[in-house]
């Protein structure tokens, strides 16, 4: 029996120590990606640093994968690999570049492909963010729903354009939304959410939800602000680099 | 590999959950031949499942499985979360309310300093468990496996307990983490182990060496967690594993 090919994304959150970023730009955008191709590790489709959030520096990449088996086995041979560890203690001079890593996978939300950018695939310019949406345990299918049938239509109404939207399979809690967005200017952004927070409809909807579900449908998010890196700006709907 | 999931349960319902589990996981389905639920789907049964005595984000319910293949996990388990039974089950037990308020779910590598030796042998553990998870700096966490490999899991042996595995966290948060789970034969053999683990000479004389080297401990924290192991999810000595 053939098996149609998975689909899983795997986000990366390093907490980097201060003063190390450019080193670390350096190792990702020039150092790595001839080593990535040798061991079949997935090229990357957006990388990130972050300068805003609930802790920072952080830096920031994703990738596209449609095997874990085939993960675990091009990771393995890339970590084994004697030319990335004397690259990684070269470009390291003595001192760790990062401190820590979050490291999820993740699956595409079910509501993601209503929500795609229409048009060739092209670099998103502007500030991008990156929220982790606590969704309600009992509903999650539902907050899943609302927030890809209302919340994210309304923002991108207001001037965002949604990279991806995901649910967390492996590595943090469950159920989360990973909600990749971009904002052509921090102005736009806050007038956006303002407005959401602000609208006596959206109000009324979400007072409709917390009676029919008993609470409401989506929790708090930890949200990072975060500039493209420029040798890997996401494109839209987080379409491979050329 | 290994998946570690832990649920955080509703306060005042973890025995319902770990009922819940033994039902779809453990026990014979209506029919299905001897069969559990979990059986059906290809689900393999835990190498062990606990309660937490104590940690963080209490109460917790969790359990280990062991998986050949992630993609085989991957057709396993959905078809399973989406079939009528399970649906069944989880509205009759959740009674109105959800008996989990959240879920985490690690993968777990097996550690260099998980050596395996010692007989395989039909020994179930109970008494009380400790899950040791030791967050390190980035870089040093060959130096932290040989710490735990010479002298804290040694240690950690001859003042009673047994070391049931250790594990490298390859997906999860505030990576990276070494995991690992020993058996103690009851809380005041593991408090006393505690206590003279930190007086221990080798112990401090690691970090001596570690402050003079790196100027500071490649151990970022500890965390420790102790369970209560479950009837049905007793693990076997090195989780039944050979070396």
């Amino acid at each position: 029996m053939m098996d149609a090919p998975q689909d899983y994304y795997e986000l990366r959150i390093y907490r980097c120590l201060p003063g190390r970023l450019p080193d670390l730009h350096h190792r990702m955008g020039y150092e790595l990606p001839h080593l990535f191709a040798r061991h079949g590790v997935a090229r990357p489709l957006a990388y990130w640093d972050g300068y805003a959030g609930a802790f920072s520096p952080i830096y920031c990449y994703i990738q596209r994968w449609q095997s874990l088996d085939e993960r675990f086995r091009a990771f393995g041979g890339f970590y084994a690999d004697p030319e990335w560890i004397e690259q990684r203690d070269a470009s390291n001079c003595g001192e760790q570049m990062i401190d820590r890593l979050d490291l999820m996978l993740l699956k595409p939300s079910p509501h993601w492909a209503a929500l795609k950018t229409p048009g060739e695939a092209q670099p998103v310019g502007g500030i991008h963010e990156l929220r982790l949406q606590r969704l309600s345990t009992r509903n999650a299918a539902e907050a899943h729903r609302v927030l890809a049938e209302v919340d994210l239509p309304y923002l991108r109404d207001r001037g965002a354009t949604i990279l991806g939207l995901f649910m967390v399979w492996y590595g943090w809690k469950t159920p989360h939304a990973v909600i990749l967005l971009a904002w052509p200017d921090i102005g736009t952004r806050e007038a956006a959410m303002d407005a959401l927070d602000a609208d006596p409809a959206i109000q009324t909807l979400r007072k409709a939800e917390r009676e029919t579900f008993g609470g409401p449908l989506l929790g708090t998010a930890d949200s990072h602000l975060m500039r493209p890196a420029p040798y890997g700006i996401a494109h839209n709907n987080l379409a491979p680099q050329p | 590999m290994f998946e570690y999931r832990f649920y955080e349960c509703t306060p005042g319902r973890l025995a319902e959950e770990v009922a819940r589990m033994k039902e779809v996981a453990i026990d014979p389905w209506p029919g299905g031949g001897g069969e559990s639920l979990f059986d059906r789907f290809g689900i393999p049964r835990p190498l062990g499942a606990w309660t937490s005595i104590a940690g963080r984000q209490q109460p917790v319910f969790g359990y280990i499985l062991k998986w050949d293949s992630l993609d085989a996990r991957d057709r396993a388990f959905p078809p399973f979360w989406t079939c009528p039974e399970w649906a069944e089950v989880r509205t009759r037990t959740d009674d109105g309310h959800p008996l989990v308020d959240s879920i985490e779910d690690w993968l777990l590598a097996p550690n260099a300093a998980w050596k395996r030796t010692g007989e395989i042998d039909a020994t179930r553990h109970g008494g009380v468990h400790e899950m040791r998870i030791h967050r390190c700096l980035a870089g040093f966490g060959p130096q932290v496996t040989a710490y735990l490999a010479e002298i804290e899991h040694r240690q950690i042996e001859v003042l009673g307990g047994r070391i049931l595995g250790v594990f490298d966290v390859a997906i999860g948060p505030d990576m990276p983490a070494i995991v690992s789970f020993v058996a103690w034969p009851d809380f005041p053999t593991q408090q006393r182990a505690a206590e003279r683990l930190d007086m221990e000479p080798r112990v401090r004389e690691r970090h001596r060496q570690w402050r003079d080297e790196y100027g500071r401990s490649p151990i970022r924290s500890v965390e420790q967690t102790l369970l209560r192991p479950l009837d049905y999810g007793l693990p076997l000595s090195n989780f039944g594993l050979s070396s």
